[in-house]
């Protein structure tokens, strides 16, 4: 059903702008029944993303989704280039950890982590896992190493990305808010306070 | 040299389009809250105006595009049906310069974002729509018929009997 999806939104680019492709749930927060859903497509190494994240989040959290009005479905869109060269992989290990009802920490610590001045940091010595890991138990850390190398998971984070393209993304994080049967883009820039008064605007 | 007939036909033709698209421009921000919202969204993007006269730009100018879309109109409809009107023809002009000056910001401001490497939404006809060549060619498209239009209405017109 998911490829499907993707394939009418490769093939027919106007389909993509009605369809919601169908969330993974373990990336998702709030109210599948909300009147509004946001997908944010981000990349763990990406500095505006991490903002995003540690910014406008828990705004978006604390005004709409815990409140029942947004649905928000996180989407991975790794990132490529030379500071770009673990998002695949942290991609992966956070929809792994998605699987088992874990992706907020293993996003949280990613995020938290992402620093481009700090050699320690997993986006400069590339130790991904290490960095996913701290915030798992043992337990969960077994499952998470299987199911990243599980093909579905590979799929999904390919999948993610190539609904994103098929979305016009071209940077990161761009959220798309579904309202009223239409997709939005919105730029990444946006100032919390004018999405606010798009959210709150009557249809 | 009074412009010939194809000329002034041509001129009255282009004034009524470009009014048109002025004032379609307008209705696809101001529609409804959700359009007036998203507008917001948009110019913020530019990084031009400060935030906190974000809201208030992007209801103004929209009036402004509507207003400066239906006096072109009105203003070229006038000349036609009383051609010695100097009020009409004051009207005409000070709205097809108005048009041009109008046209040369919204080209500079999406030349500036193209060149600053910002990914955004031009904001000229409603959302989704990103600043390409292709939207820089069909304002600068507008822009060559508004100055032909204000070009025209600065020529002298013919005698009448």
């Amino acid at each position: 059903m998911k490829l499907l999806a993707v394939a009418l939104a490769v093939a027919f680019p106007c389909l993509a702008q009605m369809m919601i492709p169908e969330p993974d749930k373990g990336k998702a927060l709030g109210s599948p029944t909300a009147p509004i859903t946001i997908e944010v497509f981000s990349d763990f190494t990406c500095p505006h993303c991490k903002h995003f994240h540690e910014t406008e989040l828990p705004a978006l959290m604390r005004d709409y989704i815990v409140k029942g009005k947004v649905y928000l479905v996180s989407r991975d869109f790794p990132l490529t280039g030379p500071e770009h060269q673990y998002s695949r992989q942290a991609a992966t290990y956070a929809t792994a950890a998605a699987r088992i009802g874990k992706y907020e920490p293993v996003a949280d610590a990613l995020f938290a982590n992402q620093d481009f001045t700090k050699p320690t940091s997993w986006v400069v010595n590339g130790q991904v896992w290490e960095c996913v890991a701290a915030v798992l138990t043992p337990a969960e850390r077994t499952r998470v190493q299987a199911l990243a190398k599980d093909p579905g998971v590979v799929a999904e984070v390919e999948r993610e990305l190539q609904e994103g393209l098929a979305t016009g993304v071209n940077s990161t994080p761009t959220l798309v808010v579904n309202r009223g049967g239409k997709r939005f883009p919105i730029p990444s820039t946006v100032d919390y306070s004018l999405l606010r008064s798009f959210l709150d605007a009557p249809k | 040299m009074p412009p010939n007939k194809t000329f002034r036909t041509l001129a009255s033709v282009l004034r009524l389009m470009l009014g048109g698209i002025f004032m379609f421009a307008a209705w696809i921000k101001i529609k409804d809250p959700m359009s007036r919202a998203l507008f917001a969204i948009d110019l913020d993007a530019y990084k031009i105006i400060p935030l906190r006269y974000v809201q208030t730009v992007a209801w103004m100018l929209p009036v402004a595009e509507m207003m400066l879309g239906a006096v072109l109109i009105l203003s070229a409809v006038g000349v036609l049906l009383r051609p010695g009107n100097r009020l009409l023809m004051v009207s005409l002009r000070l709205s097809s310069v108005l048009v041009c000056l109008s046209l040369v910001i919204f080209i500079g401001a999406m030349s500036w974002a193209k060149l600053s490497g910002k990914n955004i939404d031009c904001g000229c006809f409603g959302p989704g729509e990103p600043i390409s060549w292709k939207t820089m060619v069909r304002d600068g498209s507008m822009l060559a018929g508004a100055m032909f239009v204000a070009w025209t209405a600065f020529l002298p017109r013919r005698k009448t009997a």
